[in-house]
């Protein structure tokens, strides 16, 4: 700037620089006011955007974290139903055993069977509970009908086999519940590898006994008949072909084993001529047909030996299936817990997630108050001091002197 | 002997001059465009005698205004540009000020909508989780369409503001019009001396001009001077002036462009204005507020496109398929008013992902229909015919023209720009949201086999066999029929798609095991559309597939952000360009009172020595008086 100044310019330039400080000072007064540093795009647009992006993402979290209630809840309805199961199971089980003992008289039995009937009928409420949104909790996704219905002894599943997903993170997802398809009715059939089954229409009093797999290399999956065809125990056992083609033949004596293709049944008594078993692949049965067998074995009250040997196979069949049942149930209880364990470290890293974008955003967004009051009293001070100067400069004036 | 009476005579005159303008000095001391003034005196004409050339005092040759043309050329050029940018910056802050707040932004929305769905996907048979969502749809739309309404308020008010501009425009044309020939008056009555005040006027209403549009200024023979704006469109000739005028857009009767009235009718000037409040106006409409037109549009179409494709192929808690969850405005084409032909356009919006937020035109030449970007005026290359059946493709668009145009006929294309303003939410009653799947896989329970087959998902709601029960039955451990028909090689985890759905079989099923997809009418709890919603609102689906809808407003409220704090950062720089331009041209110009003070004493005391030289010179006469008297 040149060394000529105008008088007006004095005026000019002092207000000028004054309002410039003024107006530094307002923005610093609302910045302290609101506490934060960046109130518009403008005033950080690459933070402004982060906080924008960090709310956001704080937002999403929340949700999946209310998601994340939504299926523990619903995770420990279902555990607590499996629970109830799981008892009454335990006591049919105690009762099977209990009527299977030798003395017990056909009276008992069907007393006995009276209760395994009301434990049915107990297990079938458990199965049509509801959550608290008014929902079948066993009905997969036709949550608005009743899954499970009884008519007389038959009990029909009228829901789905699928099970709802909800989202706990970015990507990671859980099932809050499983289908009572699932639970109650997909349960594998005898040993869970083939059942053996004595037709009605068996004379002898052979007892099928419990059965298993001895090699597993050597089963072929089919169903095979085993026929026998002389009093003395004889046996050919036959494939599902057409003609059947024999695939193993041997002699049965009372109380032994018959074992083919890797598989050992355990029998006692002795067939009749003519006699047969069926040893068909592991099919599903629901939980509900198992407890009527055993009602229905129960009340049989057999009076023939081959009726008294069908009783004893029922009975011992009824158990195994039993077996099998509790044990596909604790398999949905590890599955339930082990989703619950989930949901409690997804809980945890969401928790720490949270934090971390809360001091994010904090970072980005909230005012150093130390710095700001610094700056302001600064300003303060520059502002006084230019006041103060025009003040005292602006009274110079040569016409002062003029006498 | 000289005139010594003549000479101390003319010494008093001068004096008297320069004491004069220095009193007009200090009288205007505060005047705004004063520029000081400053008596030039010079020796009168000597007269010869034969022992040299004696003086003959002094005499005022002028009143000349100190004034440095180069320097206000500076300072107008400056004062100019920032007036542009102070405009720019002072608009854009507005705009920046509607997208500030994070907690209530366009993304705090979208969350809390893509949120609502999770809330559905949680409880799908719940109505007020549905209903939730319907309200969080509504303020997505109802936050939409205020922040374009207030878009339009701005616009209207950058109309009002260019109105005002020019009418301010048109004053000062008048005024220079009047001045330049009083100025050529003044000049010629005074044998050429510079009418000063005349002058200072003038160049305070050039000043004013300049602060409005950037201006070039032509000085011609006789003090006047020639105003042109733009590149070369005549605002002021001599005494003549034109007038500017706000006409209606050829395109968009809502919008104002400016005019120059001519001898041969009003010519568009609107492309050619730059620098100043006018300038700063149509550059913030041009680059920010049809661009954030443009970008929420863009938005609003990403949105609606990507929640009801999804949509439809979900069912409702009746069972029905999907409808269409949100409408919004369509592609605009504007027809030229100056159009002759009967040129017809109809364009839809195709590809989501290629849509931009440009505006373009679109031109019949004599070769046929070209498209260009609005502002940049560069070529858009279109694949296609234009007929209904191969319309012409480009950007995210469909177009279809039909009529017969006439050659230059012009439509402006806006893929975006009503988008916001037609947007509503379609789905009024909770039950409607699809927030199930049409279909679901089950398995058979007499199946021997480990095969387990997934819920499914479809890929193409359109197709009428989608919810036909489809058998898939094992004819082998590694073949399949469909229905009891053909074979099919199973791969386990393959996908097997048919009838516009697709599942996927694993593990080992048996020989005659069964699997089988059916209808899902049933599924009130089935949350897999919801959550494939939720999914569909994170996913890039603008800008060619790189840019979620989240990431997309981030983008355009960081691009407000950034251009806003360019604007006021530009502003501040050409704010103390200015002032020291001002300065400038104030410290060659402007009135110091200390030095007028100290002028006034010299002139007090070189017209008291005057004064003293006439008294002298009559004691003088008054010596030769007494010596010759006689009493």
């Amino acid at each position: 700037m040149s060394t000529r100044i105008s008088s007006s310019a004095i005026h000019t330039n002092a207000v000028s620089t004054m309002m410039a400080q003024t107006s530094s000072l307002t923005k610093l007064q609302n910045q302290i006011a609101l506490g934060k540093r960046v109130n518009t795009p403008a005033d950080d647009p690459i933070a402004a955007v982060h906080i924008i992006e960090l709310q956001r993402a704080l937002k999403e979290a929340e949700q999946y974290g209310t998601n994340s209630d939504m299926a523990k809840n619903r995770l420990s309805m279902e555990e607590d139903a499996l629970n109830s199961v799981n008892t009454s199971l335990q006591r049919v089980r105690e009762l099977a055993l209990q009527a299977n003992n030798a003395p017990v008289d056909d009276a008992s039995r069907k007393q006995i069977a009276t209760e395994v009937r009301a434990r049915l009928s107990e297990l079938v409420d458990i199965a049509n509970l509801k959550d608290s949104n008014n929902e079948y909790l066993f009905s997969g996704f036709a949550t608005q009908s009743q899954p499970f219905s009884q008519s007389g002894s038959a009990i029909t599943y009228s829901g789905d086999q699928s099970s709802r997903v909800l989202q706990i993170g970015p990507t990671q997802k859980v099932s809050d519940s499983n289908s009572g398809y699932e639970v109650f009715m997909d349960i594998a059939e005898g040993n869970g590898t083939f059942v053996v089954g004595a037709p009605a229409a068996n004379t002898g009093n052979l007892v099928v006994g419990s059965s298993s797999v001895a090699d597993a290399s050597q089963w072929t999956p089919d169903d095979y008949t085993i026929q026998f065809d002389d009093a003395a125990g004889h046996y050919q056992v036959f494939d599902s072909g057409a003609p059947p083609t024999a695939v193993a033949t041997g002699t049965y004596t009372a109380g032994s084993t018959i074992a083919f293709k890797g598989i050992k049944i355990e029998l006692a008594g002795m067939p009749a001529n003519g006699d047969s078993l069926t040893v068909s692949r592991s099919r599903s049965e629901d939980v509900f047909t198992t407890i009527n067998k055993l009602a229905n074995a129960l009340e049989s009250a057999p009076t023939t030996e081959a009726g008294k040997a069908k009783f004893n196979s029922d009975m011992a069949q009824v158990l195994q299936q039993l077996d099998q049942t509790q044990e596909h149930m604790s398999g949905i209880r590890a599955q339930v817990g082990t989703r619950l364990s989930t949901l409690d470290s997804a809980t945890d890293l969401r928790e720490d997630q949270k934090v971390q974008l809360q001091s994010m955003t904090s970072d980005l967004q909230d005012l150093d108050y130390a710095q700001a009051i610094t700056k302001m009293n600064q300003q303060l001070t520059g502002l006084q001091a230019a006041q103060a100067s025009y003040a005292r400069i602006s009274q110079l004036s040569l016409f002062d002197y003029l006498r | 002997m000289a005139d010594l009476l003549r000479t101390g005579l003319s010494g008093l005159l001068a004096f008297q001059r320069a004491i004069d303008t220095t009193s007009h000095n200090i009288a205007n001391v505060n005047t705004e465009g004063y520029s000081r003034q400053r008596v030039e005196v010079g020796t009168r004409p000597a007269d010869p005698y034969g022992n040299g050339w004696v003086g003959n005092g002094a005499s005022v040759q002028t009143v000349r205004r100190v004034y440095d043309d180069y320097v206000s050329l500076q300072a107008r050029t400056s004062s100019s540009t920032f007036q542009r940018t102070d405009t720019f910056a002072t608009n854009a802050a507005r705009v920046n000020n509607m997208f500030g707040d994070s907690d209530t932004g366009l993304t705090a929305s979208l969350q809390k909508f893509t949120n609502a769905f999770q809330g559905v996907a949680n409880a799908p048979s719940s109505i007020p989780a549905r209903q939730v969502l319907l309200s969080e749809a509504t303020a997505v739309k109802e936050q939409l369409q205020s922040y374009n309404s207030q878009l339009n308020d701005m616009d209207k008010q950058v109309n009002a503001n260019l109105q005002g501009e020019v009418s301010e425009i048109n004053a000062i044309s008048q005024g220079l019009a009047k001045l330049n020939q009083d100025i050529a008056n003044g000049t010629a009555r005074t044998g050429g001396q510079p009418p000063n005040d005349l002058l200072d006027q003038r160049d305070k209403l050039l000043d004013q001009l300049a602060e409005k549009v950037t201006v070039s200024i032509v000085p011609q023979d006789g003090g006047q001077v020639n105003v042109f704006i733009g590149n070369g469109q005549p605002l002021v000739v001599g005494a003549q002036f034109n007038q500017l005028t706000t006409t209606q857009d050829n395109f968009d009767p809502t919008r104002l462009s400016i005019g120059m009235q001519t001898s041969g009718g009003v010519v568009d000037v609107t492309g050619n204005i730059s620098g100043g409040a006018l300038g700063g106006l149509l550059d913030f409409r041009r680059e920010m507020l049809d661009p954030a037109h443009n970008a929420l549009g863009k938005f609003a179409a990403g949105l609606a496109d990507t929640v009801n494709q999804q949509s439809a192929k979900g069912i409702d808690l009746t069972g029905a398929l999907g409808t269409d969850f949100f409408k919004v405005g369509g592609v605009e084409a504007l027809q030229s008013s100056l159009n002759t032909g009967t040129g017809t356009v109809a364009i839809s919006r195709g590809d989501i992902s290629t849509l931009t937020d440009k505006d373009y035109e679109l031109k019949y030449t004599s070769t046929g229909w070209k498209l260009s970007d609005a502002n940049s005026g560069a070529a858009v290359a279109m694949t296609g015919t234009g007929t209904a059946a191969d319309p012409f493709v480009v950007d995210g668009m469909k177009i279809v023209v039909g009529g017969t145009p006439a050659i230059g006929d012009e439509f402006m294309v806006r893929p975006t720009h009503g988008a916001v303003e037609g947007m509503d939410v379609l789905i009024t009653d909770p039950s409607k949201v699809a927030a199930a799947a049409p279909i679901r896989g089950q398995v058979s329970s007499a199946n021997t086999g480990t095969g387990t087959i997934s819920a499914g998902e479809v890929l193409n709601a359109a197709n009428a066999q989608l919810r036909t029960p489809v058998t898939i039955k094992f004819l082998s451990a590694n073949t399949y029929s469909v229905n009891g028909a053909g074979s099919f090689t199973y791969t386990a985890g393959s996908n097997i798609d048919v009838n516009g759905w697709r599942v996927q079989i694993s593990g080992a099923p048996a020989v005659g095991d069964q699997f089988t997809v059916t209808d899902n009418t049933s599924g009130t709890g089935d949350n897999r559309n919801a959550l494939l919603l939720a999914n569909a609102l994170t996913k890039p689906v603008l800008d060619g597939g790189t840019t979620s809808l989240s990431a997309g407003v981030s983008k355009f409220v960081a691009g407000i952000g950034v251009t806003t704090n360019q604007a006021q950062v530009s502003r501040d720089a050409q704010a103390a360009v200015n002032e020291e331009n001002q300065a400038e041209m104030d410290s060659i110009s402007g009135v110091n009172l200390d030095e007028e003070a100290a002028n006034l004493i010299k002139y007090q005391q070189a017209y008291q020595a005057a004064a003293q030289v006439i008294r002298m010179a009559d004691t003088l006469f008054q010596t030769i008086l007494s010596a010759t008297s006689r009493s």
